[in-house]
């Protein structure tokens, strides 16, 4: 069965690069373009990881994933943020938020398939929490 | 004394009057007298009334109240101010007249034995103290006459600084707006650089089914391109960000040894290519080291391009990893080229933001410039430093620390 990959992302040129280069890898890709969008996609497909832009139409990436860790079928999904912005506060509320990785926009292809590689590894040997 | 002023106050001032033209200016000199003993006032009238030529109006108050009033209310050209003001003293007048907003020139009139007093009130901010017993007609009127000269001159030069401080926070904010600007149009062409790159790669990788060996090369060229643009505009963002102090690091504990062998590898095709040879010396068992891996990478990135640009075919580039001797919490890591070398009066100025040794060799290769000043200041941000030594015609060799694993915790 193929891992999916939710990718929320409001840049349609980063969403066509992306879900092209992780289809290649063999994973499917569902994409929302806004916040809303993003749960509702969450509840359909229950993905394995979720990747996050932070700053999008509709709500902050950081406020999405906080509605994704209370939702019952994504609490324990990996998040893996993703920002044009540099800004160090960010990392910081990402990683307190318990994200598997954060990336600055560009960033390698490569690197980021080695998170989500590893997130969803991390994320299966876990036993399955039900709040 | 007095010419001496007036030299500084034509450099300062347009409308400069020396104390003979105040006294032929026409109008009278307003003088304000604080003075409780009416004696006195008296004395102080007929040393100014008589003397001839100069015109004085001297409004006279005799109690402290009444002082600070006509102080604060800033009319008078000029203050006479006594030292003995019933319960309070003329020291404290100043004091409460200035905190009030009096601005006027104060000349403090003092008694026998009055210099501690008179030290006091300079302190304060009076102008100068003329001792009562040596008042006479000619020393009243030249010492009336210094302090408006005085005050003139200060204020002239408190314009002049304040007028320098303005414009010094006007540059800065200029400044500070060129800077965001710069900021934001480097973050605007790196989205659809990036987006170019990335779409060129996707075809490059066969991602979009197959394409023929020529239109590979073209498009090779176009991400060549593309990557070229990307690195000039990221280090624009990063010069931005260390002039605005936003050039942040993330440290964590990295080895060492295979960032230096992974960022060789990548060089190795173009070293190949310019007939450069390329060789590492980590010293075994170096213990990690904690640093910002993409920063770091990036500063090998810089010193191995510069040393790649300035090498010709035949030499070699060495990059070597050893404890540094001057300081057991850090690396020491080198890069050493057999290029052209630096010329002496050129070495201090390679880590300038803006400055490029201009020569037709460097231009041939272009960029910015920007790489050893943001190396400059990434290892900064490691605690370390950077530094070059060099000869021409005997090639350079830079060097930079880094701090080990646990540097941070002694």
């Amino acid at each position: 069965m193929k891992h999916k990959v939710l990718l929320v992302e409001d840049d349609k040129m980063t969403v066509k690069v992306l879900s092209v280069r992780l289809k290649a890898k063999g994973y499917e890709v569902i994409v929302a373009f806004d916040a809303v969008m993003a749960l509702a996609q969450a509840k359909e497909h229950k993905p394995d990881v979720i990747l996050l832009d932070i700053f999008m139409p509709g709500g902050n990436g950081l406020t999405v994933a906080e509605w994704l860790q209370d939702s019952t079928f994504t609490t324990s999904t990996p998040l893996i943020f993703l920002t044009a912005s540099k800004l160090p506060e960010l990392r910081e509320k990402a990683m307190a938020l318990g994200a598997a990785a954060f990336f600055e926009k560009p960033f390698e292809f490569n690197e980021l398939l080695a998170a989500i590689r590893e997130a969803i590894g991390v994320s299966s040997q876990q036993p399955v929490s039900i709040s | 004394m007095i010419s001496e002023h007036n030299e500084t106050a034509k450099f300062f001032s347009t409308q400069d009057h020396t104390p003979d033209e105040i006294r032929h200016s026409g109008s009278p000199t307003r003088v304000l007298l604080v003075e409780d003993d009416e004696d006195d006032y008296l004395l102080t009238r007929e040393l100014l009334a008589d003397f001839s030529g100069t015109q004085f109006r001297i409004d006279w108050v005799s109690t402290y109240e009444a002082g600070l009033t006509a102080m604060t209310r800033n009319t008078h050209d000029v203050v006479l101010l006594d030292y003995n003001l019933g319960a309070r003293t003329g020291l404290d007048l100043i004091r409460e007249g200035q905190e009030k907003g009096c601005e006027l020139p104060i000349m403090m009139l003092t008694g026998c034995g009055g210099e501690l007093i008179a030290t006091h009130a300079l302190q304060l901010g009076a102008t100068d103290y003329l001792p009562k017993n040596l008042a006479s007609r000619g020393s009243l009127e030249r010492g009336i006459m210094n302090a408006l000269e005085k005050a003139k001159l200060r204020k002239n030069l408190e314009d002049y600084r304040r007028h320098l401080e303005e414009n010094n926070q006007t540059l800065v904010r200029k400044n500070e707006e060129v800077q965001r600007f710069y900021h934001t149009v480097a973050h605007e062409l790196t989205t659809p650089l990036t987006a170019g790159r990335e779409f060129a790669s996707i075809i490059l990788d066969g991602l979009a089914g197959s394409i023929s060996d020529e239109q590979c090369e073209y498009l090779g060229l176009v991400k060549d391109c593309f990557d070229q643009m990307s690195h000039i505009v990221n280090d624009l963002l990063d010069t931005t960000r260390i002039e605005t102090g936003k050039l942040s690091i993330h440290q964590r504990s990295v080895p060492l040894g295979p960032l230096i062998t992974r960022i060789l590898t990548e060089f190795k095709p173009v070293g190949e290519e310019n007939g450069i040879t390329l060789s590492s010396a980590v010293e075994p068992r170096l213990p990690n080291v904690f640093i910002d891996e993409h920063r770091i990478a990036q500063v090998l990135n810089n010193l191995l391009s510069n040393a790649m640009k300035f090498t010709p075919a035949g030499g070699v580039i060495t990059v070597k990893a050893c404890p540094d001797s001057g300081n057991p919490t850090h690396i020491l890591v080198s890069v050493k080229d057999t290029g052209c070398g630096i010329a002496p009066g050129d070495l201090h100025r390679i880590f300038d933001r803006l400055y490029q040794v201009e020569t037709a060799h460097e231009r041939l290769h272009g960029g910015l410039g920007l790489g050893l000043a943001i190396s400059q200041e990434v290892v900064r941000l490691h605690g370390g430093t950077l530094s070059v030594e060099s000869s021409l015609g005997r090639g350079s060799t830079f060097f930079f620390t880094i701090p080990k694993e646990n540097a941070t915790d002694g």
